[in-house]
């Protein structure tokens, strides 16, 4: 989180119990969040979550059965799409064709009957802040898929809007251009002190992004959190199987106290872990992050730790990490990542002994 | 390259043969049509070949000829324009609505051309006529106190072909219009457009292509109408296609009616390409003064 957050409005923008229906289908049942000034939102999930319907009915351009969304206290609900002030930078950037770069941008500053001399020397400005000044004259289907995301955001931007949308601004693109336009995307965003909610099914790019994220699931929200927080302490399977990798196996509970259930894996014993609701008796899954298991000396773990023996199927070194994929000894499989460089003690074959933190396993009910 | 070269020449082969086709259906009548032009009549005995141009001169002299020729250009000219205008809306419409909404609207805009334009013009003589439909609405409802001339005028001709013509320009305009990102007019909005504003600036501009196929299409069906002008215009105001037939099959002057045909052809193409020259210069100049507007602001 940065650090101006403290001065600011934090419910600047107020969702309150969102509720879309498209025919038979529930698109959003009760979805309420609220966004501070200048924070950055990610709405996550997979197709079919909400995410996108969300953004329609900030936008204007989808009108909820029932709910409230509220600018700095000012109601939206009723006001046409055309008199809210948002900014929209689409997912295929939707520069009008037509128009060249500098018209684009400067269709909003003349639906607002700005003087010419002023969307002249606005436009201007706004194109050069994206490094595109050059390109006024140019029409936009002369312009690299980089470039048409710079215009889209000048154009959205240059109208001063209370808050910006950006409808996954990167799903068209392939991985190496993706990861090249997040990081123009958040230097623009870096000059920018407004609210911004993006809606995307990469985990990563909402990480990348991302104040808080929304996790997002059949029309309501599984969690709201900072990266981290979702990250390290999922309140949900699906938000701790959503947000990054786990290995997952599942098991039944035999014993449960406050925060610590302990869980029957069939053959391998007992593993520990922290309890989100279950109650002995009942199916649960369990997860640990890949890079939290290591491999051990047999009987080197304590009380605080799971150990499960296993055999090495395949190391794969891929320059950052180390993949050493293991299989258990009930047969689950298991992707551990090692930082080291290159773990050559370990060779495909060997028996080892798997160890992790209780505090690094998550519980959650579930499984067969 | 190689590539892209061996298979535009696999193409060129195959549009070949509609290429010839076209050319000895087409273009060798139209030849024909141009030799007999210049040939001369005589009832007595026939067609007497030669190389005289003056039943072009005899056409392009005659005030009674000339106005023919205007009134058959100007009723092209108004359907086109009718057509346009109501073509958006409909457009608009068969675009936004889906199911039966849909097929019934285009049924109805396909409808008169399955039928026959016999039958389409005597719907519209029954409509139009002194005691017809319009004239009892209009004096019903008090309008007009006597009834009003709109069978055998020229705007009666305009109202025919236009409802003849509309599918043309309704579809022509529909299939840009469906090209358009309905992205678009989101980001419009977004930016403070209020819908006049989107069509104006943005869905307008946009379906330009289908609106000069739809007016090309419009404009030379008009030119060529025959049945539909000649039934709803009766004989005292003939258009260039009813003189045609006239002197074709009435007074057998071949070479005359060819001679008219051309004129018909030549008046069809010229106003077609005085039109798309005028875009072109305009074009032109449009972006040399864009050009300009961003110079100055520098």
């Amino acid at each position: 989180m940065d650090s101006h957050l403290e001065i600011v409005t934090m419910n600047y923008i107020e969702i309150d119990d969102l509720k879309v229906r498209y025919g038979d289908f529930q698109a959003l049942s009760g979805v309420s969040f609220n966004v501070a000034e200048r924070e950055r939102i990610c709405l996550l999930g997979p197709s079919g979550c909400g995410k996108t319907t969300t953004l329609q009915v900030m936008a204007g351009f989808v009108v909820p059965a029932s709910g409230e969304v509220r600018l700095a206290g000012r109601s939206l609900i009723g006001l046409a799409p055309e008199k809210r002030n948002i900014g929209i930078m689409f997912q295929n950037y939707a520069l009008f064709p037509h128009m060249t770069v500098f018209e684009n941008v400067a269709f909003g500053l003349r639906m607002r009957s700005a003087s010419n001399a002023e969307i002249k020397q606005e436009v201007m400005i706004a194109l050069e802040r994206v490094k595109l000044a050059h390109a006024a004259e140019k029409m936009p289907s002369m312009m690299s898929g980089g470039e048409q995301q710079r215009i889209a955001f000048a154009r959205a931007v240059i109208v001063k809007p209370s808050l910006l949308l950006l409808d996954e601004p990167f799903s068209n693109l392939d991985a190496r251009l993706r990861q090249e336009m997040r990081g123009e995307l958040l230097e623009m965003l870096a000059g920018l002190p407004i609210a911004t909610i993006m809606v995307t099914h990469d985990q990563e790019e909402a990480m990348a992004i991302a104040d808080r994220i929304v996790v997002m699931r059949a029309g309501h929200i599984e969690q709201i959190g900072t990266p981290s927080e979702i990250y390290d302490t999922p309140r949900s399977l699906f938000a701790a199987r959503f947000i990054g990798d786990s290995n997952t196996f599942s098991g039944k509970v035999v014993s449960t106290d406050a925060d610590i259930a302990e869980i029957e894996v069939g053959a391998l014993g007992r593993v520990r872990g922290k309890n989100h609701g279950l109650n002995t008796g009942a199916n649960a899954e369990v997860l640990v992050r890949p890079q939290r298991v290591i491999i051990a000396e047999p009987k080197s773990a304590n009380t605080q730790q799971n150990s499960v023996p296993a055999t090495v199927e395949r190391v794969l070194f891929l320059g950052h990490r180390t993949e050493i994929h293991v299989r258990l000894d009930n047969g689950f499989k298991f992707v551990i990542w090692a930082p080291d460089h290159n773990r050559t003690d370990v060779q495909p074959g060997a028996s080892v002994m798997l160890v992790w933190n209780v505090a690094d396993t998550f519980a959650f009910p579930g499984g067969a | 390259m190689q590539l892209d070269v061996s298979r535009l020449k696999g193409w060129l082969a195959l549009a070949l043969v509609p290429l010839i086709v076209f050319a000895v259906i087409y273009v060798a009548p139209v030849l024909q049509l141009f030799w007999l032009s210049l040939s001369r009549f005589d009832p007595s005995s026939g067609i007497v070949p030669a190389v005289d141009p003056s039943y072009y001169v005899e056409y392009l002299t005659d005030s009674y000829y000339l106005g023919i020729l205007g009134r058959t250009v100007i009723v092209s000219v108004a359907t086109t324009f009718m057509t346009a205008i109501l073509a958006y809306p409909l457009a608009l419409y068969l675009l936004v609505s889906t199911g039966w909404r849909q097929t019934c609207l285009f049924i109805v805009l396909v409808l008169p051309l399955v039928t026959s334009s016999i039958v389409v013009s005597y719907g519209w003589l029954i409509l139009l006529g002194q005691k017809g439909l319009v004239n009892d609405v209009v004096i019903g409802i008090g309008l007009a106190s006597a009834p009003l001339q709109l069978m055998y005028t020229n705007t009666g001709i305009v109202v025919g072909l236009t409802h003849v013509l509309l599918v043309f320009m309704t579809l022509s305009v529909a299939a840009s219009m469906q090209g358009i990102d309905a992205n678009l007019a989101k980001a419009a909005r977004s930016l403070g457009a209020t819908s006049w504003t989107i069509f104006r600036t943005i869905t307008f501009p946009l379906t330009l292509p289908g609106l000069r196929t739809g007016c090309l299409l419009v404009f030379s069906l008009s030119m060529s109408a025959y049945a539909t002008p000649v039934l709803i215009g009766g004989s005292r105001l003939k258009v260039l296609s009813y003189l045609i037939y006239q002197q074709s099959s009435s007074l057998l002057n071949w070479p005359f009616a060819a001679a008219m045909a051309v004129i018909l052809l030549a008046s069809t193409l010229g106003i077609v390409g005085l039109v798309r020259f005028y875009e072109y210069v305009r074009k032109n100049t449009a972006l040399h003064s864009a050009d300009s507007v961003i110079e100055a602001s520098r």
